[in-house]
């Protein structure tokens, strides 16, 4: 497809069932050499609400999306979709941005990885957080060397509950631990270049009390040897000042890191709303993701974050479920 | 007139000798070290030439020595009648917890053991909420303990046979305030550096996920390998709310020098091994049972002693 500088790249959106659709929208409606070509959502309304923000055309199937002249796609459908979805613009030779996690299951995530493969498309997993500065910053810090070997990472993915398909396991796959897992797993991967080699998991319901986890603390040792916690619970309630947290103290050799991705935040006591909250001030990793995923396609390159990636980093969720299951370690990875 | 005579004079001998001199009726009867010239900070006290002839002189034996060395001063102290404050833990190894117990059983001397986070203002205060639901039922608490590595006498903390490493020495506190929250441990999981053996001298760092009885879920962090010294910090989520305390931040007190150096703090009135002090002295008066028993601290040296044998052995351990 060998687009050169002066050509705009056309992306359709797939979905906008998960809320980073409207992000990764509002990022590529930024970029000067992308245009949204056009939107499918299997919610109508939501999905012409989308249209008419973000100035594009509405379809009312993904399959009249697909045969359109676009290069790429971003699928942000609940997570059980994701499959069908990617699939399907793979073999319409789609690009591909797709919200994590993966899929719900490690066939599916299979599949799709095969079939963007057969057809020739890239693939990429939208893990914003390895754009987050301080993370990048902290990754550089070690490769410097500058805090010698890694020995330990400890990780927080705390959150608000999301409610919507977020709690219907038919649709998210899990709760907290298969919402919250995914991004800091691939952070930990990224910075270590190991896999994850054993999984412990503690998982329970009791901060909301319904059918799926909320909250929980995962436990695993990577190969080498690093050892490492994450906490991906469901656990900042209404009154906490914001969103919730990613953080991760990396113990080094010859020093730590603690990095609090979120922290850039001004303190506002607002009696107009009657509320507390954190402003936050940081640069948009969001952003930066959809340029990484728009200059792949322009300069034809590799995806940064792939389908591989993807699959792992939900791998180790999926076995956090069964470690937590039967209350004992697992070994990964795990047989399919 | 209570006389106590003190056994190891490093860092905890020294902190109680200042805390002993401050307790009317309290008299520092002698002291005990390997390391004759460690003694020489303890203005005016008594320097003894072994163990036995200061344990015969006093009322209550103060033991602040490495771990590993806990059982054999305990049982000669009680042995002679004598009332024992023994620094955390309790002592190595399971075994020699069930023979101080079963010993203990027989005498009438009263022992109490050094968790002294039941004594601080903040842990009470946290432990005040919990009770009160602050944050309704707590679901996942997260708890942090994290120093840099102090090298003790002939470098004890650096052997897993003698301290038991971060797990035994720091996040054994933790174990005993959550216990006191919570109530009994059912399974924990824990990994930690030392045992892993990577060859690494003077550190370790351990992580573990401990599930209570109660059905919270627990995660604890102890650390040697934190340069920027010693910090805590708890958060307990509830399903109705957040508790969060750490100690570095807000402090009530900063302070800068010119050059450059400079120093937070959260000063209190009574610090918190005075008051655990005088409640042990209590104890030994009035009989008043102080804040810990010796059953809980063996409870909690029982949840510490599984997490390490579930760091050596990978597996987790369920608590009878």
């Amino acid at each position: 497809m060998g687009a050169d500088n002066n050509d705009i790249i056309k992306i359709g959106m797939m979905s906008f069932a998960h809320m980073h659709g409207w992000s990764y929208a509002h990022a590529l409606s930024k970029l000067k050499n992308v245009k949204i070509a056009g939107v499918a959502d299997e919610d109508k309304k939501r999905g012409k609400a989308m249209a008419k923000e973000f100035k594009t055309k509405f379809y009312p199937t993904y399959k009249s999306l697909l045969k359109e002249d676009i290069e790429a796609v971003v699928v942000c459908s609940e997570n059980s979709k994701h499959a069908e979805l990617v699939i399907m613009a793979a073999e319409a030779k789609k690009h591909i941005l797709c919200e994590k996690p993966i899929s719900t299951n490690i066939k599916d995530a299979q599949k799709m990885i095969e079939a963007c493969k057969k057809n020739g498309v890239k693939f990429q997993i939208a893990f914003p957080c390895r754009f987050l500065t301080s993370v990048f910053r902290a990754k550089r810090i070690i490769e410097n060397g500058e805090i010698g070997r890694i020995l330990a990472i400890k990780g927080t993915n705390h959150g608000r509950m999301p409610g919507g398909w977020f709690i219907d396991k038919k649709k998210s796959g899990g709760g907290a631990v298969m919402d919250h897992t995914v991004h800091v797993i691939d952070l930990m991967r990224w910075i270590l270049h190991k896999e994850v080699k054993r999984v412990y998991a503690e998982i329970d319901t009791s901060i909301y009390r319904m059918k799926i986890d909320d909250c929980g603390t995962l436990a695993f040792e990577f190969e080498g040897g690093v050892i490492a916690t994450l906490d991906p619970s469901w656990s900042r309630p209404k009154t906490f000042p914001t969103w919730g947290d990613v953080q991760l103290d990396i113990i080094g050799e010859k020093g730590v890191i603690q990095v609090d991705a979120f922290a850039q935040a001004i303190q506002v006591f607002d009696d107009t709303k009657n509320k507390y909250y954190w402003q936050g001030w940081g640069s948009d990793s969001d952003a930066k993701l959809i340029k990484n995923f728009v200059d792949m396609i322009q300069f034809n390159k590799e995806p940064y974050i792939t389908g591989y990636d993807g699959l792992k980093a939900m791998e180790v969720a999926l076995a956090a479920y069964q470690s937590a299951a039967k209350k004992k370690p697992v070994e990964l990875p795990l047989k399919v | 007139m209570e006389k106590v005579g003190i056994i190891g004079c490093g860092k905890m001998g020294f902190k109680h000798y200042e805390c002993f001199r401050r307790i009317n009726g309290v008299k520092i009867q002698g002291l005990f070290d390997l390391d004759k010239n460690k003694c020489g900070d303890f203005r005016g006290a008594k320097t003894y030439e072994n163990t036995s002839d200061l344990i015969k002189d006093c009322d209550i034996v103060d033991i602040c020595t490495p771990t590993h060395s806990h059982k054999d001063l305990i049982l000669e102290s009680i042995k002679q009648k004598k009332h024992v404050f023994v620094e955390k833990p309790l002592c190595r190894t399971m075994e020699e917890a069930n023979e101080i117990l079963k010993e203990a059983k027989k005498r009438k001397s009263k022992i109490m053991v050094g968790h002294i986070l039941r004594y601080y203002n903040q842990y009470s205060a946290i432990k005040k909420l919990i009770d009160s639901k602050a944050a309704g039922t707590p679901a996942v608490v997260r708890i942090t303990r994290l120093n840099n590595f102090r090298r003790g006498a002939n470098n004890w903390f650096s052997s897993l046979e003698k301290s038991g490493g971060v797990i035994l020495d720091l996040m054994i506190h933790d174990i005993d305030f959550l216990m006191w929250c919570f109530g009994k441990v059912e399974r924990v999981y824990a990994m930690n550096l030392m045992s892993k053996n990577a060859g690494f001298q003077n550190t370790d760092y351990a992580l573990a996920v401990i599930r209570f009885k109660k059905g919270v879920i627990a995660h604890l962090e102890a650390s040697w390998a934190h340069p920027g010294g010693f910090r805590t910090s708890v958060e307990v989520a509830g399903d109705k709310g957040l508790i969060n305390y750490d100690s570095r931040t807000p402090s009530s007190l900063s302070v800068e020098y010119a050059g450059g150096k400079s120093f937070k703090d959260n000063p209190v009135d009574d610090n918190a091994t005075l008051v655990e002090l005088k409640d042990f002295i209590e104890y030994v008066r009035s009989g008043n049972m102080p804040k810990l028993t010796i059953e809980e601290a063996y409870g909690s040296l029982e949840v510490a002693l599984a997490a390490l044998e579930s760091a050596k052995t990978g597996q987790v351990v369920t608590l009878k």
